[in-house]
């Protein structure tokens, strides 16, 4: 027996298996993916945005606290001795006194104001909580 | 042709042999920098890229007993200016031009204060406000350099210094309360990790972890503004008056050992402060609680106390005065050299008689008188809270080189040295009806976490109360008993001692230096302040009664009518005029 000289012929391909809903899964798959990676760049942008709105927020709260500290200094420089003085002698017109007369008063003298206020301690007064009733009964709750 | 292949194959071999050892020693090292080493290089890396930054919290207030600031803390910048940068003429001369406005300095005063040097920082300003550092920051001039810093502020000008001390560039205590309550002022550090890059400036949006400073606190002091500051106006007039090298004041609450004002000359002024300067450091210090001195006559009372408390005298036991005593070889005369006869224990204390106080002394014995004067405090510190308190000096009966005479010339109040503190804590003692109060200057320390307030603490009964009612009339009687007597105070029972006492310089003391001082306390019924006056070598004049007590005469109304102390007459008490 002897092999013929001749090209086998090459079998045609396949055809695709057409199995329904194939093609809606990878679509379905590639847009969860596009979602996906949407989703990451919306988390990271709205991270990058949220960290610079922390800075600018710690930055506002610095220049706030400097501003506040500034103005404790300006309320002692104005509450001090020195300038009290001067505000008596120079704008009033006062002199110290050459006659100092005790005169016995039964009255209670009024309680001293202690100022400025921030350096005061807490009189032990706490605040008292702002939750609505309804959420105080839903806190008594074990799965809230 | 097979011996040429065979010297082929040996020429391979080698060479492979060498490749394979280079190799080795190649993943040898590999493994010696990734895995032997891992960790050391591991940190170097971390250092190359990540920049550790300290952050302050903003340092406490010091306020007086009444929530009035004496210190407080500004938030300002440092501006440095990179040298190597402004080397460019023209860079200098524009950045120059943007940052005068805002320092306040002419352009060319800027750069000429930049000097020859081409390298490193220049400091150009510092502790500018808040809102100028910011100006710069916007401005954005390269090589400038804001560093946020802090500066303390002082409201009450020069008030306290030496109490209060100062703070270092670092924003650390170095004197005073500053650096005794470092801890309650300065709070803990806090530190910002974070990622950088090649310059050393941090990454936008890299690795950050901020680990935040505790807060610190605020300290409220017993120490009253008004009667510091008229302590000081008293003690400079006083020091000026008498032509003195210094002196110190001291007031406190007798029944609470709270110190109400701590002012002692020389001292510095806060406002003027310069560290720089070596020859102030010795301005530095709290001489209430440091320096030390005889206290002189002031110490009759504490022999009294003894004696009376013993059981040994009562104010009118007598004693002949002969004028002299002596004692272990050692003559002993009256300060003004008189002979007073027979004399009561009150006469003793009223004319200030050395011979009296020795009489007493002897009646006491020296076991006794030292374990009194140990009691009162005497060679001990007082725990008061303050830096660098001295414990004083008293030798007694067990010290080696003690002898009788010393005995004797202690009960008098040389001899013995003790600081202004605990002579005002131990007569207070008497003002208080016996009991030994620990002095104290912090009030409360207001953090965060809530306050921590001072008690008044008793350190010991000294003497019974029945002799410390005993010891307050005689000291009454002092004041009220001698006419014109320099401490009296109109419309208040006043109770005091005047001292004055030879400064003791090698082999022996220095008759024409003294200190002289006078401590007194009212109202007698009830005393709610106590008051030590001592003036360093006056003069003008010398003695403590009239050097040191009319200071107290001046002081004492202003600061009883301030506490709101009623006056112990009934009716209405005119002063002055």
């Amino acid at each position: 027996m002897s092999a013929l000289d001749r090209l086998v012929s090459r079998p045609l391909p396949r055809p695709f298996p057409h199995v329904t809903g194939v093609r809606p899964v990878i679509l379905g798959a590639f847009l969860a993916v596009a979602a996906v990676g949407l989703l990451q760049v919306a988390q990271t942008s709205s991270a990058t945005t949220t960290g610079y709105n922390l800075q600018r927020l710690e930055q506002t709260r610095a220049t706030k606290q400097a501003q506040v500290h500034q103005l404790e200094a300006e309320v002692a420089q104005l509450t001090s001795m020195d300038r009290i003085e001067k505000e008596a002698a120079g704008r009033l017109g006062m002199v110290p006194a050459e006659n100092v007369i005790s005169l016995e008063v039964h009255k209670q003298p009024p309680a001293q104001q202690l100022v400025p206020r921030r350096f005061l301690q807490n009189d032990g007064a706490t605040a008292t909580s702002a939750q609505p009733w309804w959420r105080k009964v839903l806190g008594v709750l074990p799965f809230f | 042709m097979p011996q040429r292949m065979a010297r082929v194959s040996w020429r391979l071999l080698l060479l492979g042999a060498l490749f394979s050892l280079s190799g080795l020693v190649l993943v040898g090292r590999l493994a010696q920098l990734q895995i032997v080493s891992h960790g050391h290089y591991a940190v170097e890396a971390e250092d190359e890229h990540m920049g550790v930054e300290k952050v302050l919290p903003p340092r406490g207030a010091i306020l007086d007993r009444n929530g009035y600031p004496l210190a407080l803390t500004l938030d300002t910048y440092d501006i440095h200016i990179d040298r190597k940068v402004w080397q460019d003429s023209t860079l200098a001369a524009d950045g120059a031009q943007a940052l005068a406005p805002v320092l306040g300095k002419r352009p060319d005063e800027i750069l000429a204060a930049l000097g020859p040097d081409s390298n490193g920082d220049f400091l150009v300003a510092n502790g500018i406000s808040y809102d100028a550092g910011q100006k710069i920051i916007e401005l954005g001039v390269p090589g400038v350099k804001a560093t946020a810093t802090i500066q303390r502020y002082h409201p009450e000008g020069d008030l306290a210094s030496a109490l209060q001390g100062f703070v270092g560039r670092d924003e650390v205590g170095l004197a005073g309360l500053e650096a005794d309550l470092q801890d309650e002022l300065g709070g803990t550090p806090g530190t910002i990790y974070f990622e950088r890059d090649s310059m050393g400036n941090p990454i936008p949006f890299g690795y950050r972890q901020v680990v935040k400073p505790q807060s610190a606190s605020d300290v409220r002091l017993t120490i009253d503004r008004y009667i510091q500051r008229e302590s000081e106006l008293a003690l400079d007039a006083a020091i000026e008056k008498n032509e003195a090298i210094g002196g110190t004041i001291i007031v406190m609450d007798p029944k609470t050992g709270a110190i109400m004002a701590m002012a002692s000359r020389p001292s510095f002024k806060l406002s003027q402060l310069n560290l720089a300067d070596d020859s102030a450091a010795d301005l530095y210090r709290n001489r209430a609680v440091t320096d030390l001195y005889e206290p002189g006559s002031v110490m009759k009372v504490v022999t009294m106390a003894t004696a009376v408390d013993l059981g040994l005298v009562t104010p009118d036991t007598t004693y002949e005065d002969t004028g002299v005593a002596y004692v272990a070889g050692a003559t002993i005369r009256n300060w003004d050299f008189s002979t007073n006869g027979t004399t009561t224990m009150t006469q003793l204390l009223q004319k200030s008689l050395n011979t009296g106080a020795v009489w007493v002394v002897q009646k006491i014995g020296p076991e006794s008188f030292y374990q009194y004067i140990r009691r009162f405090g005497f060679g001990l510190p007082t725990n008061v809270g303050l830096g660098g308190e001295a414990s004083g000096m008293v030798r007694d009966s067990e010290s080696p080189d003690w002898s009788g005479s010393d005995l004797a010339t202690n009960s008098f109040g040389q001899g013995i040295s003790v600081t202004p503190l605990q002579m005002i804590t131990a007569v207070a003692a008497i003002a208080n009806g016996g009991e030994l109060m620990r002095p104290y200057v912090v009030q409360d320390v207001i953090g965060s976490n809530g306050t921590q307030t001072t008690q008044p603490e008793v350190t010991r009964r000294v003497i019974s109360e029945s002799t410390a009612r005993t010891l307050q009339g005689m000291m009454n009687d002092v004041v009220e008993g001698v006419p014109s007597h320099g401490a009296r105070v109109p419309g208040y029972h006043v109770a005091g001692k005047t001292g004055t006492s030879y400064i003791s310089v090698a082999g022996g003391y220095s008759l024409d230096r003294v200190i002289a001082s006078f401590v007194g306390f009212a109202p007698v019924s009830d005393p709610r302040m106590i008051v030590l006056i001592k003036i360093d070598e006056p003069q003008a004049a010398q003695l403590g009664g009239t050097v040191a007590a009319p200071v107290f005469a001046e002081l004492a109304p202003k600061i009883l009518a301030y506490l709101g102390i009623q006056p112990d007459a009934p009716v209405a008490v005119q002063q002055g005029g």
